[in-house]
């Protein structure tokens, strides 16, 4: 009886928006025709019109996207103490990493220096770095026994000029997610 | 036991005189001494001329010859008084023969002739089935010829240098090589591979650290039967920053718990001892006096100064007391050299780092650079050579210092950033 209902109501619907000249084709976009007809929630009880309706409301993210939600953290000179200006990039990171999507992948936090700096003291630098992002995220919620750390010192500059921006490119935590 | 008992006389000998004071080794004599190229043409133009540069330099380093710069060329049998030689005054004539023998090995002809004495004082032959070693052959020339003229030994010269150079992001290969990097054979590749350190004294095997998978992981690498041998991981960071003279134990520094802090890791017992507790960084340590204390850096004031920490009680003391950013140092005995960042700049205005010379043993201090960035020090095993790297106005070298004679060398490097050496 629902059913018939549904049906009814979409009929009428079609007649009423594209006239009876022409044969229409049936489009994949159904659920606007119901929220056009504004069928009575208690009567949708189509199992395969609701998942269509959740995959279009909800925006998954894929991998990738979700990959780009999470930013780069950047530090000053010698320093692995969070920056003010950087409280917001932890923060944005946190909030995708706390997204559904995230539950499913292992994050790794990779610290990175500047050519300054000695051999030894530079990757613990790198390292206290990657700890320093662990814990704030930690503080925003999310749990700290999937976050894993590693310092690359100075062994992986996203900058190879030997000029201080790039340097202060290359002074930096990135948070890299594994599917 | 009679090696270990020479190796303790040996180096008893080389510091028998505190070192952080005695500048200058009192010399009984300084020849000058020329040297004269006999070598044939199938050997080449090239070579000829880097074999004669190296014998030259290898002279200066041993800082027993007053070297004259020219590059004669003489037959081999030729008379030896010329009036080149009277000209230049040279005491002592140090002829040499390169040639290819019938299995096309490279056979080196050496005689030293005394002026003085109008005789022939050293006469000897090598043979390298390895061309491309040709820096070693001048070596073991040169520090033979130490030898022989009854000088203090400068067989260091013969030992490898390994070394990890980055070849791009991400990506840093280990290299074997002479003291002074002419001769370069790559033996690990592929991904970041930092922090090599000889294994034991006869060099045959070296420790290092590969990011594997974002672990850092320690390996111990046969150079000879490229045996490769996991050692331990950790999260992090992990690093091999000293091995014991008999090599049963590393000082590794290791996040385990994500802070990086010194540990002693017994080879036989697979059991590591954790030597700082620090919250913050405590970096690179070195075994001093044997293996019952580390010295070693850390940012517990808030920059990166020299601690020495007992491995027994785990008491720790500052050593350095000047300076706002000591980031690195090397051990010998109770020897210490460490890098300083000064409060003066550079004429380019750039910061100025010096290396120093402390003993756990007295109190005195001895600067032993005055200007560039001298940085990432290394004691050669069982000497009183420091290498070093040099950076000044936008120029590398790797600096060598003989702290006995007080004389310091810099080799121009063109190898490119270098992430970590030992020998």
């Amino acid at each position: 009886m629902k059913k018939i209902t549904i049906i009814s109501f979409v009929a009428l619907a079609m007649l009423l928006t594209t006239g009876c000249s022409k044969k229409q084709e049936v489009k994949p976009v159904e659920p606007v025709l119901e929220k056009q007809i504004e069928v009575p929630v208690e009567i949708v009880d189509n199992s395969a019109a609701n998942d269509i309706a959740d995959d279009a409301d909800s925006s998954v993210l894929s991998f990738e996207q979700l990959q780009e939600l999470v930013k780069t953290v950047y530090f000053d000179s010698d320093k692995y103490i969070i920056k003010e200006n950087m409280e917001t990039v932890i923060s944005s990171n946190a909030d995708a990493l706390n997204k559904k999507e995230a539950k499913t992948v292992s994050v790794v936090v990779s610290g990175h220096c500047d050519e300054w700096g000695t051999d030894e003291y530079n990757f613990a630098l790198g390292q206290k770095r990657a700890i320093a992002v662990k814990n704030a995220l930690e503080s925003r919620g999310i749990a700290g026994e999937n976050i894993k750390t590693v310092s690359k010192g100075e062994g992986a500059p996203v900058c190879g000029e030997s000029t201080p921006e790039c340097w202060s490119q290359n002074r930096r935590a990135e948070i890299q997610l594994n599917q | 036991m009679k090696i270990v008992l020479g190796m303790i006389l040996f180096v008893a000998h080389l510091f028998a005189v505190d070192a952080t004071i005695e500048i200058s080794k009192k010399k009984d004599k300084i020849y000058k001494v020329m040297v004269e190229d006999s070598t044939t043409k199938e050997i080449g133009a090239s070579l000829s001329k880097k074999f004669f540069k190296l014998l030259l330099g290898d002279l200066k380093v041993s800082s027993n010859f007053e070297v004259i710069e020219d590059h004669f060329k003489k037959s081999f049998d030729a008379t030896y008084i010329t009036e080149d030689v009277l000209a230049k005054n040279a005491e002592l004539i140090l002829r040499y023969k390169l040639e290819f023998s019938d299995n096309k090995a490279l056979t080196a002809k050496v005689r030293l002739y005394s002026v003085r004495s109008n005789s022939i004082m050293v006469e000897k032959s090598y043979n390298m089935s390895n061309t491309k070693m040709y820096p070693f052959l001048s070596h073991k020339i040169i520090s033979d010829l130490n030898k022989e003229m009854g000088s203090g030994s400068i067989d260091w010269m013969n030992r490898y240098v390994i070394f990890s150079k980055y070849t791009s992001s991400g990506n840093s290969s280990i290299y074997l090589s002479d003291y002074t990097l002419t001769y370069q054979k790559r033996v690990v590749s592929k991904g970041l591979n930092l922090f090599p350190k000889w294994g034991d004294e006869e060099q045959r095997t070296i420790y290092y650290t590969k990011i594997q998978n974002d672990t850092p992981t320690l390996y111990r690498y046969n150079l000879y039967s490229g045996k490769k041998q996991l050692i331990t991981q950790s999260e992090g960071m992990l690093v091999c920053s000293d091995v014991s003279e008999d090599g049963s134990k590393l000082v590794l520094t290791m996040s385990p718990n994500g802070l990086p802090d010194i540990y002693v890791y017994d080879l036989n017992t697979k059991q590591k001892q954790r030597i700082t507790k620090f919250s913050g960084i405590d970096v690179g340590g070195q075994f001093v006096e044997g293996t019952s204390k580390v010295v070693y850096v850390s940012d517990k004031l808030g920059y990166p100064n020299i601690y020495l920490a007992n491995t027994q009680s785990g008491d720790s003391q500052r050593l350095v007391y000047h300076g706002k950013n000591n980031s690195s140092c090397t051990a010998n005995g109770d020897y210490i050299v460490y890098s300083s960042r000064e409060f003066k700049k550079d004429s380019d205005g750039s910061s100025i780092f010096n290396l120093y010379l402390i003993s756990t043993s007295s109190d005195f201090i001895r600067q032993l650079t005055s200007y560039g960035k001298n940085m990432f020090p290394k004691f050669a095993k069982g000497s009183d050579a420091v290498l070093f790297i040099k950076s000044y106005k936008n120029q590398s070298s790797l600096g060598l210092i003989r702290l006995n004679a007080n004389i310091s060398f810099d080799f121009p490097l063109k190898v490119g950033k270098i992430q970590s050496i030992d020998w």
